[in-house]
């Protein structure tokens, strides 16, 4: 039995507890056709246990905040097709854990331990939130005059805000504005290559690792024969961008995952809830995987395919 | 004689299953009964877990050794009268059929019998007799079998001169 530690990242709400509920119950359940199957039960299970049960209701999934984060979740697991058995572990770091990381450069000990682990990289990002990054080509289109016209920046004021700056008294101009910059203004894409470069150096130790992109609340996504990679270099370019010309560090596939199946928040609860097998909700689109298996990019991740 | 413990300390050891060596009247038992709540099965958002749960205790059982080839072992549908009074029955009578066929096929060759039965021990509205269906459960438990293999005994991580002085004795002299 070999021992596999998979480190998950990702930014608060980007599906990463959602994503653990879900496969905790497929392999459980073992009601659809899934490439890894639970070997035995055996280990401290609880919060897997509780967090899978807002899963089955159809509700939320609750957040794992910073106080609540877990020291690391195991699953013993076997291949269903080569008999193969592995302890899949997984950090359960709340998403303000990666923010911290990003705005003060500080991580826990553990988390680049992790990283020392034979296993790969699970990155999430969620499909079902509106683009926080706004680039040249957006300014160009939303000041009307095409991206050939400058931008209104405070270095080049319009004539109107000139006027309203020689009006302003000296007092208030000394004043911070009110919207001071703070690091949660970072596009969510410029914080996840930064969290990707500080792999890429010390004490983090350097090599080529399989990293999959997980997209999750891939059933929002449209239009649906969407291939993951072509929506991740369509939503994310920079992320893309940073991921194809690293090749030395990051070995990438990208997938869309839908681990519940739709808006639980909305009328789809009602149909999701009808139906006879619960991991009949999931959704997984990728490289060798197969419609409702969530396992497909941990076996990628575990060296296989 | 019948042994029941509060259902907060199954669900305990199933989630740390370390705990499971504690439910020492489990190996002993000539028959293990797991009860799927038939009420938690007809409320469509609280099915799942409940079928998750029984099908988890059997597993957890199992897997740490507290179950094995030689287990009598029956999983009783309790409250069916709720089941059949439920907002979408066949819905549910559907899921417990699935999950039946999956423990049967994941977990039965590695038990000495599984079998699946349906109780209303007390249907307020009369849709079923008065413990409907314990009479086939009770015709089963007090049937005479062979006893079962004696097992051997696993040796005891030793934490103390009496664990020590149990290792060194022969399991013919208990």
């Amino acid at each position: 039995v070999s021992g596999l530690f998979h480190s998950i990242l990702g930014l608060p709400r980007s599906g990463k507890t959602t994503y653990l509920a879900a496969l905790w119950h497929l392999i459980d359940a073992g009601e659809a056709e899934t490439k890894l199957v639970l070997d035995k039960l055996a280990g401290d299970h609880a919060y897997l246990n509780r967090i899978v049960e807002a899963w089955r209701r159809c509700d939320e999934v609750p957040r794992t905040s910073m106080g609540a984060e877990e020291k690391s979740l195991s699953m013993h697991i076997h291949e269903r097709q080569s008999g193969i058995k592995a302890v899949l572990a997984f950090p359960d770091l709340s998403g303000e854990s990666f923010e911290r990381q990003f705005a003060q450069r500080i991580c826990p000990e553990k988390y680049v331990r992790g990283f020392g682990e034979d296993g790969g990289i699970a990155l999430f990002v969620n499909a079902d939130r509106p683009s926080d990054g706004i680039t040249l080509l957006d300014i160009g289109t939303a000041v009307g005059g095409g991206p050939q016209e400058e931008p209104q920046t405070a270095h080049n004021p319009s004539p109107a805000q000139q006027e309203q700056a020689e009006q302003t008294p000296a007092a208030e101009k000394q004043k911070p504005p009110a919207d001071a910059w703070r690091p949660s203004f970072v596009p969510e894409q410029v914080k996840l290559v930064d969290l990707l470069q500080f792999l890429q150096m010390p004490p983090f130790e350097r090599r080529r690792r399989r990293l999959a992109v997980i997209v999750s609340a891939w059933d929002v996504v449209t239009p649906v024969s969407l291939e993951p990679a072509d929506w991740l270099s369509r939503e994310m370019h920079l992320l893309e961008q940073f991921l194809r010309n690293n090749p030395e560090s990051f070995e990438v596939r990208v997938y869309g995952v839908s681990a519940q199946g739709g808006d639980v928040k909305g009328a789809a609860k009602a149909e999701l809830l009808k139906l006879s097998k619960p991991s009949l909700r999931i959704r997984c689109v990728g490289p060798n995987a197969s419609p409702h298996d969530l396992t497909a990019p941990l076996v990628w991740l575990s060296g296989g395919d | 004689m019948i042994s029941d413990r509060a259902g907060e300390t199954y669900r305990l050891a199933r989630s740390h299953t370390e705990g499971i060596a504690d439910l020492t009247e489990i190996p002993r038992s000539d028959t293990v009964v797991f009860l799927l709540d038939g009420d938690r099965v007809a409320n469509a958002a609280e099915r799942a877990s409940a079928i998750q749960g029984a099908r988890q205790m059997l597993r957890a059982l199992l897997d740490n050794g507290s179950l094995d080839a030689t287990s009598v072992v029956q999983m009783v549908t309790t409250k069916i009268d709720r089941i059949a009074k439920a907002e979408d029955p066949e819905a549910a009578r559907a899921a417990v059929a699935v999950f039946r066929d999956r423990a049967a096929a994941d977990f039965g060759a590695r038990l000495g019998s599984l079998s699946f039965h349906d109780i209303a021990a007390r249907d307020p509205e009369g849709l079923f007799d008065p413990a409907y269906g314990m009479d086939a459960l009770l015709e089963h438990w007090m049937r005479s079998r062979a006893p079962a293999p004696a097992r051997t005994r696993g040796r005891l991580e030793p934490k103390s001169e009496f664990d020590l002085l149990l290792n060194r004795t022969p399991a013919e002299e208990m």
